[in-house]
């Protein structure tokens, strides 16, 4: 298979995240895309991706009042011609369980389960708060890959969140 | 009431909800930073819409009643701008009573899979007929 991107990092960031900070981001990545063979289609998709993503800590950082609180940012092409997406934020102690589960229940989903979930997302309202998880959700659907993630001590209230996600860029 | 007629932004879609000419559409993208802020007078809009067409329809009991159309031609959208489209698209659902002929037109772009899927998906939610079309 023919590689269709240079092996290379498209992102390396870490730093506080708020809306100009995440679409300062996404630019930044359309640009190291522009003149690569992909569809437009795909291309939407990734930026997505890493938008949900950043929209996630944003939020949460938001609802927690941590504005302060940094990211880190990792989005890099693999061996196997995936997008690898790795995101660490800080999560409260007393959230961390909850967050885990939201991840390994997407994780266990099947496809059709995903779309009842989706479903039942959107017309919840707690999806206008931060915890209803439709961002997760629609980028388990579209990405088909599971969420990697694991949580490291930061301190006596906090913990490490890592999340990693990959986006199948073979066409 | 008076009609809705937003320009394109970088993160927010053109929107005309013109209820003199029957002209409903919105284009473009749809990132903005809070959703439901942007979506909020849209929604209300639909609402005095229907209140609109309920007294027309009471003073004129015998008035032809127009085909309501709404064109959606978005090529992004966030999740939490989809949450927001779905309960626009509920409160359209609800313009029902006051036309013979309600229908959603969701255009997406011809290669954009995902927004043709979420075309398909709220087709699959909402009880209003749904034309899904690429352009």
């Amino acid at each position: 298979m023919t590689d269709l991107f240079p092996k290379e990092m498209y992102l390396d960031y870490t730093g506080v995240i708020d809306f100009t900070r995440k679409k300062e981001l996404i630019t930044r990545l359309s640009h190291s895309l522009q003149g690569m063979e992909i569809n437009s289609g795909m291309r939407k998709r990734m930026i997505y991706v890493l938008e949900e993503l950043l929209s996630n800590s944003h939020e949460y950082y938001k609802k927690r009042g941590l504005p302060d609180e940094q990211i880190t940012l990792i989005l890099e092409q693999n061996e196997n011609n995936e997008l690898e997406i790795q995101l660490s934020n800080t999560v409260l102690k007393e959230d961390s369980a909850s967050l885990l589960e939201k991840i390994e229940l997407i994780n266990s989903l099947v496809d059709e389960q995903l779309q009842d979930l989706f479903e039942k997302a959107i017309v919840s309202d707690l999806t206008n708060n931060f915890g209803g998880g439709l961002g997760l959700i629609s980028i388990r659907m579209k990405t088909g890959a599971e969420f990697r993630v694991d949580l490291i001590e930061k301190n006596e209230f906090q913990n490490i969140l890592n999340l990693k996600t990959t986006l199948n860029l073979n066409i | 009431m008076n009609a809705i007629s937003l320009e394109k932004t970088e993160f927010t879609p053109r929107v005309i909800f013109d209820h003199v000419n029957f002209k409903f559409e919105i284009e473009g993208e749809s990132s903005p930073e809070d959703a439901r802020h942007f979506y909020a007078p849209l929604l209300k809009w639909i609402e005095d819409f229907g209140n609109y067409l309920h007294f027309l329809y009471s003073d004129s009991p015998t008035a032809t009643k127009r085909d309501i159309v709404f064109t959606f031609h978005l090529d992004y959208v966030t999740s939490s701008s989809l949450k927001n489209l779905y309960d626009l698209l509920v409160k359209i659902e609800s313009l029902k009573n006051y036309t013979d002929h309600l229908l959603i037109r969701w255009v997406h772009d011809a290669d954009d899979e995902d927004m043709e899927d979420n075309g398909h998906e709220f087709s699959k939610m909402l009880k209003i007929p749904f034309e899904v079309v690429g352009a």
